[in-house]
């Protein structure tokens, strides 16, 4: 009886730190544009936060939290995306039947918040639309943090500009 | 120690309650879409002309023909088609042949076509039509295996007809496939003069290619000849039982002249129909507890269940109950949020585990947008569930499974990601067969390193681990209450699990039931119940006299003939014993909504109404409880019945099943078959080609320079049904430039004959 009980106090214990983990604030910066509002998310560490526009088109920033990476960044010696990194994203798609991912362009650029990779593309929604992405994507020596855009490729005008743009206000606080 | 259990559920149930709160409110659920239709030809086609159900959507619809063009078989498997699920049983209609070497001789090695290889292929399978044919016209098949084996049977001969025009016009032939009359499907197999070469007069096994074309040809047309011949029987058979004078009069012909034969097209859109609503439960029924809606072995949902389930009429999208939050959505981030922690508390050690990782916000993305579709996508790939029963379930029943399923994927992987190696060990664990599956997949080689990475170090993944009570507690809690659910939901059901017995017993004891019922019915509940213990008993009566008939016939007039007739006896039975019930459920209404009335002024006392001095009150609420109880019994002993009804219906259904596997089962030795030989050609025509009769040394066909190789892919698929031609010093070559043939007008075969696509669309 008596190890029970210390094994549910322990357990206790250890919820109350894991939620406490799972609850601690972000450290990224990000100013979203107007009209977009953030997700209530009791769970940042854990689940990215989301920045949904109100309109009708399906705009969305996703803020991941960061991941502990050993790896650095995935470049080649000839400054190339490291073909690892996009066969890891084609596995997903195989896995989770995402069709028609296309990536139409990528680069590395030496940002004040690490180097950043910026990656664009399209892919085909479960619902059938064609819907293009931004990813950024910033290394410090044992953290990536990353920021994808999604928007509809019809959608098109100020708000996916103002969008696009404040993914440069993004600040991964890595460093 | 209380003070402990109390502070742990406290807080458990507080999370429990709040962790819905976490995500913002869910998408609304979108439209139901127009009923799907293409134009082909100027013609417009729905689902049901190529075996698909009628209720995809025009966009799903679109993506299936899209990949019918590219991937013919696979398109005949995805979860909307009447084939959907029957690979396997198809399979079996693909004959082994023996592996060719490159002379076409057969070599110790065998080889089996499948239909996700090479699937455009031309001639790579070699079918046994016959028994395809066999399993087709079996009386006891339900129309949605006829839609599926038409489908099936169109899709093979489509391919060997795209492999003998292709042929034919490779070494310029002149045969063509042509109708004998438009009107009719009947094929002939003609020689365009204009357009024959001596390119096809080379030797080939022991007689010229053309020669041996034109023989196979002939098979291929004999076979498709027979097959439309059959159809056109079987509707004949049909249109004939029209005329039954036990029909009522909208069933019967009254326009002058005769009544238009009802299309194939028509039949299949019906039998896709009933594929809709009836295959759905039948479907939902024979996995009701893998999919987890039971924990009860063996319990199939009732007829109301299954309208529940699949009703999306009466949908309102929201679910509610166990492992229900409000929406689907809710459910889909909280699988999220499972498997997103899994991955952002690891340490990541490679680039394609970090490529897979920055991929999982695109997953995030389409669970926020695209909720339902989404669910689809992932119970397909992550527990293994294909989207017939997404399809079939309406939107709260979606949620619901959904919910339940990610409750317990939920409730019972965390934890394991931080001590055993990930959620992807733990749910092959788990999930046995199902997700099983995930350990093979590439994303599990990727994951798993990096779960164990998580294993291994830091605090920030220790403390990912140690929300495993939360996550287990709540499944368990929830997995509590959807056993209590289950089990309450569907007592009535467990009394019938007992009675396993053949079909010949199940009528007659059940024919027992039926009376014992009756009498007792009409013994103890009275005047009212007299209706109700005619019917059973008369329900009864007749069984026990078909019980005694199946008895006095043979096993096999039972398995292989009569099971229509048992079927066509069943319903009129059930429908009775409905009718049974619905009038018991109608009289405990009444007497509720009366015990409702008589309680109107009257004081609880000690859980029971006290009616005062108003004795003649009391007497009849006492009556009425009584009969509410008598009542209560009857109508479980009548649903007990209905049971054993269905059970036996279900028993008829399955010797279907059976007839069609045992048809199967007769498989025939296709060592020297041709291509067609294996089938009803081959037993209509021996097979001349015989290949002890080849002579090694006979000289290669080299009557022309450039000419190309006879044999399609060497030592695949048809093994020595088109014989190669003899070794040479010289090695055939493609022709320099073969003549184009042209394309046969009007004729069945596919219009490119290159192309092996949709196969043949006879006009029926």
């Amino acid at each position: 009886m008596r190890l029970i009980k210390y094994v549910l106090v322990f357990g206790v214990i250890l919820f109350g730190f894991a939620f406490v983990q799972a609850n601690k604030t972000r450290n990224f910066q990000y100013k979203a544009p107007a009209n977009f509002l953030v997700e209530s998310n009791y769970f940042p560490s854990f689940y990215p936060t989301t920045y949904n526009h109100t309109g009708a088109e399906k705009i969305t920033v996703l803020i991941p939290p960061e991941v502990r990476s050993s790896v650095g960044v995935p470049k080649t010696k000839t400054g190339e995306l490291d073909k690892k990194f996009l066969q890891g994203k084609l596995n997903f798609n195989q896995q989770f039947g995402i069709k028609d991912w296309m990536m139409s362009n990528y680069s590395f650029t030496q940002t004040p918040h690490g180097e950043r990779l910026e990656i664009k593309g399209s892919y085909s929604s479960f619902a059938g639309i064609k819907t293009e992405f931004i990813e950024h994507h910033y290394f410090s020596k044992s953290v990536m943090q990353s920021i994808h855009l999604f928007y509809p490729s019809v959608a098109t005008g100020k708000v996916v500009e103002q969008a696009k743009l404040s993914l440069q206000t993004f600040n991964p606080n890595i460093n | 120690m209380k003070k402990f259990t109390y502070l742990i559920a406290t807080i458990f149930l507080l999370q429990t309650a709040t962790s819905s709160f976490a995500f913002a409110e869910s998408t609304p659920a979108p439209k139901a879409a127009e009923p799907a239709s293409v134009v082909m030809d100027g013609e417009t086609l729905s689902p049901a002309d190529f075996g698909i159900s009628n209720t995809v959507s025009q966009a799903r619809f679109e993506e299936i023909l899209k990949m019918r063009d590219e991937k013919p078989y696979s398109s005949m498997f995805v979860p909307e088609s009447a084939c959907a699920g029957k690979e396997k049983e198809l399979e079996a209609f693909i004959n082994e042949v023996p592996k060719t070497d490159g002379n076409g001789n057969a070599t110790s090695e065998k080889y089996k076509g499948k239909f996700n290889e090479k699937e455009l292929e031309l001639g790579d399978r070699n079918f046994d039509f016959e028994k395809i044919m066999d399993a087709r016209f079996n009386a006891q098949n339900s129309p949605q295996a006829n839609v599926c084996l038409d489908t099936f049977m169109n899709m093979a001969m489509g391919e060997w007809f795209g492999y003998f025009m292709n042929r034919s016009k490779q070494f310029e032939c002149g045969l063509e496939f042509d109708r004998k009359d438009p009107k009719k499907a009947d094929l002939e197999v003609k020689t365009n003069t204009a357009e024959k070469k001596d390119t096809c007069d080379i030797p080939y096994g022991d007689e010229p290619l053309y020669s041996y074309y034109s023989k196979q040809m002939d098979k291929l047309k004999d076979i498709h000849n027979a097959y439309f011949k059959k159809l056109d029987d079987e509707r004949a058979k049909q249109t004939a039982s029209t005329t039954d004078p036990s029909k009522t009069q909208a069933d019967v012909c009254t326009v002058p002249g005769g009544c238009p034969t009802p299309s194939t097209e028509a039949k299949n859109a019906k039998a896709i129909e009933k594929f809709s609503s009836e295959w759905c439960c039948e479907r939902i029924s024979e996995r009701f507890e893998v999919l987890g809606f039971t924990t009860m072995k063996d319990v199939k949902p009732n007829e109301r269940v299954c309208n529940e389930l699949t009703n999306k009429d009466t949908d309102t999208g929201y679910c509610e109950g166990a492992f229900c939050t409000k929406t689907i959505g809710d459910c889909l981030k909280n699988f999220a949020s499972v498997f997103l922690r899994d991955f952002f508390s690891s340490l990541v050690s490679s680039f394609d585990v970090l490529g897979w990782g920055s991929q999982l916000m695109t997953m995030v993305k389409e669970l926020i947008s695209n909720p339902y579709e989404a669910a689809q996508n992932i119970v397909k790939n992550m527990f293994g569930f294909d989207g017939d029963y997404m399809g079939c379930l309406n939107k709260k029943s979606q949620s619901q499974y959904v919910c339940q399923m990610i409750g317990k994927f939920a409730g019972s992987s965390a934890g394991f990601s931080a001590g055993l190696g990930g959620i992807i060990g733990l749910a092959r664990g788990t999930f046995a067969g199902v997700a099983g599956k995930m350990a093979k997949d590439p994303t599990a080689k990727i994951i798993k390193p990096a779960l164990k990475e998580a294993a291994k170090s830091g605090a920030k993944a220790a403390a990912a681990g140690t929300v495993w009570p939360y996550y287990a507690a709540r499944g368990a809690i929830k997995g509590t209450a959807a056993v209590v659910k289950g089990t309450w939901r569907h007592t009535p059901f467990i009394a019938g699990k007992a009675a396993r017995v053949t079909v010949s017993a199940i009528p007659e004891a059940v024919g027992r039931a039926a009376n014992m019922t009756g009498r007792w019915v009409g013994k103890r509940a009275g005047d009212d119940a007299a209706q109700v213990s005619q019917a059973l008993q008369n329900a009864g009566a007749r069984r026990v006299q078909r019980a005694k008939d199946i008895r006095a016939g043979d096993g096999t007039k039972m398995t292989s003939n009569s099971a229509p007739k048992a079927n066509a006896k069943f319903d009129p039975v059930i429908n009775q014993a409905e009718a049974g019930v619905k009038a018991l459920d109608d009289q405990l209404s009444a007497l509720k909504a009366e015990q409702t009335k008589l309680m109107e002024g009257a004081t609880i006392r000690n859980g029971n109404p006290n009616f005062g001095t108003n004795t003649s009150k009391f007497a009849e609420f006492s009556r009425n409880n009584t009969k509410i109880n008598e009542l209560n019994k009857a109508k479980e002993a009548a649903s007990n019945e209905l049971l054993e009804l269905r059970k036996a219906k279900a028993k008829a259904l399955e010797q279907e099943l059976e007839g069609i596997k045992a048809t199967s089962n007769n498989t025939r030795n296709n060592f020297k078959g041709t291509v067609l030989g294996v089938g009803a050609a081959g037993s209509q025509y021996p097979a001349t080609n015989k290949k002890s009769d080849k002579d090694p040394a006979q000289p290669a066909p080299s009557s022309k320079d450039n000419v190309p190789l006879a044999a399609p892919v060497q030592g695949v698929g048809t093994g020595d049904g088109v014989p190669k031609p003899k070794p040479t010093d010289k090695k055939a070559e493609p022709p320099a430039a073969a003549p184009a043939a042209s394309a046969p007008a009007a004729t069945t075969p596919p219009p490119d004959a290159g192309d092996s696509g949709p196969g043949p669309q006879p006009e029926m």
